[in-house]
């Protein structure tokens, strides 16, 4: 089996990650019956090398994996990983049809962001109109009347 | 088929009857011929009203592309483009006779078609009022035999060239020169206007590209003023659009912008103060006095040619003042005049009659405009609240008062010192939206004393019928001390006059607030760190594939279709999507 080795600098959550430093070995035997998901390797290879890697790509199985646990013993190494299915399976991702709940461009800044922070006070802001009062005031003086009388 | 609509944006709805006309309209749309029927529309047409009619008739020409031209100038067409707002294209077609003849004789043009774009100041007046600058780009496709074999790109005087264009596009309205000149310039219908011409196959666009609508048919109908009216802006015509069309895909980024739920609403006028008021009766003189006048009147009121004039209906001179208060507001006052108190006048004391006891006062507006853009302008984090003197605060929705005008009035009424402030809030539509009232009292009632004779001619008079019968032949002789004589025989009480006291000790806390009304707007202050959307997003909301979009990403739904994977993976995927990945 073929294994191909990176170096995965790219967050976890990177759908298409960015990869170096490939390194390919083959007749890499699984240590034992093992999910695909979760496979386990034997790989026979110089001391050290594999070391300086994060990620593997097995083309047999169609899939990237992180790796998660690189143990050595008597010029083997075992390697635990665990399947990467965002890389794995990214092309027929970015044809799914969706609904963003949040993101990073493409957003929406009247729908209510319950996770966007402010501060505990506010800064007030204030807009005077013109007064119709004046603190002189004026006497009004109401007394009877007799219509037309003089 | 008889449907109803709106001849302008704030009109009355009217009736309008299309009929077909038995003839039928063969369109290419480049790639098929449609068959449409003609519709003659007995009502004054508008492009709404076709559009409206078409739309409902046709729904399956929405997207259909209507290119071809027909007799001399094919259509309008109005592109709402993703900058509706801002974007206005029209598209003129004309028959190849006509190109050439405006463009010297040229043989070998199969379509022609004249695209331009104006700028948003267009949308300040009907295209039809613009000038050259407004033309921002012209350029114009020739082809052969449907091919396109050159472009032509703007060059001095092309905005006088489609000016022309349009001229002579109204040909087919008037006959008569200077009704062109109108028309073009102010909309003005022509006298001689006639059902042909401008109006024929307007289409609309769902986008700049090459979706139309087709929404009118070769009209018979007479233009109508309705159709200058800088009421039919697109933006205008996107809310009539929309407004059958609130199923379709709304999501997209910033504001929407649109008004998706469009219903017509009257505006909140304002009525004005009452015609009539309580002192048009005649019972009462108001007054506003001066200090003065008031100490004037004081003295004169305990004078003797007060008190021998006044009719001895009260017993206090007191009595014929109603009220007398300080406001903080002033009347109007009226041409100086004497006091008259009943019908008793003073001519030294000079005193300027209230001309109306009702006033308003217009204290301005203020604009309240977004400060972020977005939610954060709206409740729960914006508040808005006016202080208005002698009336209190009265809180403002912010969804209301956002993106508006505020304007204040205050009623007063002199008569009783009460007011009543009136907080118009008018949107950015020009519709008035909400009004607020608030009422309160601008006055202090200033007490006054004077001595209470009712109680002294009250025992006079108590005591005198007490002795009637007995006084009975005294009375008969006429004599008034006599009746005294006889009242003081009834063992009289000592006459005394009490202190009374007009209008009340009272406060009015108005008096030692503030006199300015203010509007306070209480904006959040936001904690926005850098890193914020790659970290976190936006919310969204917004529909597409997940590779349509770029950087950080959250779903709410996916349909995982075409994704080969296990069941774990699977929910995996889906448990990553919702925490957010970057694309």
């Amino acid at each position: 089996m073929v294994v191909k080795f990176y170096r995965n600098k790219s967050d976890e959550r990177v759908l298409s990650k960015t990869l170096d430093s490939e390194y390919t070995l083959s007749n890499v035997k699984l240590l034992e019956v093992t999910d695909i998901l979760h496979p386990k390797l034997k790989v026979k290879s110089a001391a050290g090398v594999l070391t300086t890697y994060n990620y593997m790509y097995i083309p047999d199985y169609g899939r990237y994996y992180f790796i998660e646990e690189l143990t050595a013993d008597n010029g083997y190494s075992y390697v635990t990983a665990r399947v990467d299915v965002l890389m794995s399976h990214a092309t027929a991702l970015k044809n799914c049809s969706c609904i963003a709940e949040r993101q990073q461009s493409e957003y929406n800044f009247y729908l209510n962001d319950e996770q966007f922070k402010t501060l505990q006070y506010d800064k007030q802001f204030q807009h005077n109109f013109t007064s119709p009062f004046n603190k002189g005031g004026s006497f009004i003086l109401v007394v009877q009347g007799s219509g037309n009388y003089d | 088929m008889i449907i109803k609509g709106m001849p302008g944006y704030f009109g009355d709805i009217v009736t309008y009857e299309f009929e077909p006309t038995g003839t039928h309209a063969n369109i290419f749309n480049g790639s098929d011929v449609i068959d449409l029927p003609a519709y003659k529309c007995t009502g004054e047409g508008t492009y709404i009203n076709w559009y409206k009619f078409f739309y409902e008739q046709h729904p399956e020409l929405r997207d259909v592309n209507i290119p071809d031209p027909i007799e001399v100038l094919s259509g309008i067409y109005l592109v709402r483009s993703t900058e509706y707002e801002s974007k206005l294209e029209v598209w003129l077609s004309f028959t190849t006779d006509v190109y050439n003849s405006l463009n010297g004789g040229q043989t070998t043009i199969a379509e022609p078609s004249i695209k331009f774009i104006f700028d948003k100041s267009i949308f300040a007046t009907p295209f039809w009022n613009m000038t050259f600058a407004h033309v921002s780009k012209v350029y114009t496709y020739e082809y052969v035999e449907g091919v396109k074999v050159w472009d032509y790109y703007p060059v001095a005087g092309d905005g006088l060239w489609f000016i022309q264009t349009v001229f002579t596009a109204v040909q087919g309205i008037t006959n008569n020169y200077f009704n062109k000149i109108l028309y073009i310039n102010e909309g003005t219908v022509p006298t001689d206007a006639e059902p042909v011409g401008i109006f024929q196959n307007i289409h609309v666009s769902s986008d700049s590209s090459t979706t139309w609508y087709y929404i009118g048919d070769p009209a018979t109908s007479r233009p109508t003023s309705a159709y200058h009216s800088p009421q039919y802006t697109l933006t205008n015509w996107r809310k009539m659009h929309f407004e059958s069309n609130q199923e379709d895909d709304t999501s997209g980024s910033g504001g929407g912008g649109g008004n998706y739920g469009y219903e017509q609403s009257d505006t909140n006028h304002y009525d004005g103060i009452p015609t009539v008021t309580p002192a048009s009766s005649g019972f009462i003189n108001v007054y506003h006095a001066s200090v003065q006048n008031l100490l004037d009147m004081a003295k004169f009121m305990y004078t003797d040619a007060f008190l021998q004039n006044v009719p001895k209906l009260v017993s206090n001179p007191i009595d014929y003042i109603i009220s007398l208060m300080l406001c903080a507001a002033a009347p109007d006052d009226g041409t100086a005049e004497s006091l008259r108190i009943g019908s008793v006048k003073n001519v030294a004391i000079q005193i300027a009659p209230v001309q109306s006891v009702y006033k308003t006062f217009d204290c301005g507006t203020v604009n309240v405009e977004e400060c972020f853009g977005g939610f954060l302008d709206y409740a729960p984090f914006t508040k808005v609240r006016m202080q208005l003197p002698f009336c209190g605060d009265i809180d403002l929705d912010p969804q209301i008062v956002m993106h508006s005008t505020v304007q204040l009035r205050y009623a007063v009424d002199f008569l009783t010192g009460s007011c009543l402030a009136r907080v118009d809030v008018t949107n950015n539509h020009g519709i008035a939206a909400e009004t607020y009232f608030k009422d309160g009292n601008c006055s202090v009632s200033v007490p006054m004393t004077g001595a209470d004779f009712n109680s002294y001619y009250s025992s006079v008079f108590s005591a005198g019928f007490s002795v009637v019968s007995a006084g009975a032949t005294t009375l008969a002789t006429g004599s008034p001390l006599a009746l005294m004589g006889a009242i003081g025989g009834a063992n009289m009480q000592r006459p005394r006059a009490d202190t009374i006291v007009t209008g009340h000790l009272g406060s009015n806390h108005g008096f030692l607030g503030n006199y300015t009304p203010a509007l306070i707007i209480s904006r959040p202050v936001q904690s926005f760190p850098e890193g914020y959307n790659p970290n976190k997003g936006r919310p969204s909301n917004i529909g597409g594939t997940l590779g349509s979009f770029s950087g950080y990403t959250s779903v709410t739904s996916i349909k995982l279709d075409g994704v080969v994977a296990t069941d774990a993976e699977l929910s995996e995927i889906r448990q990553l999507l919702a925490g957010g990945v970057y694309v």
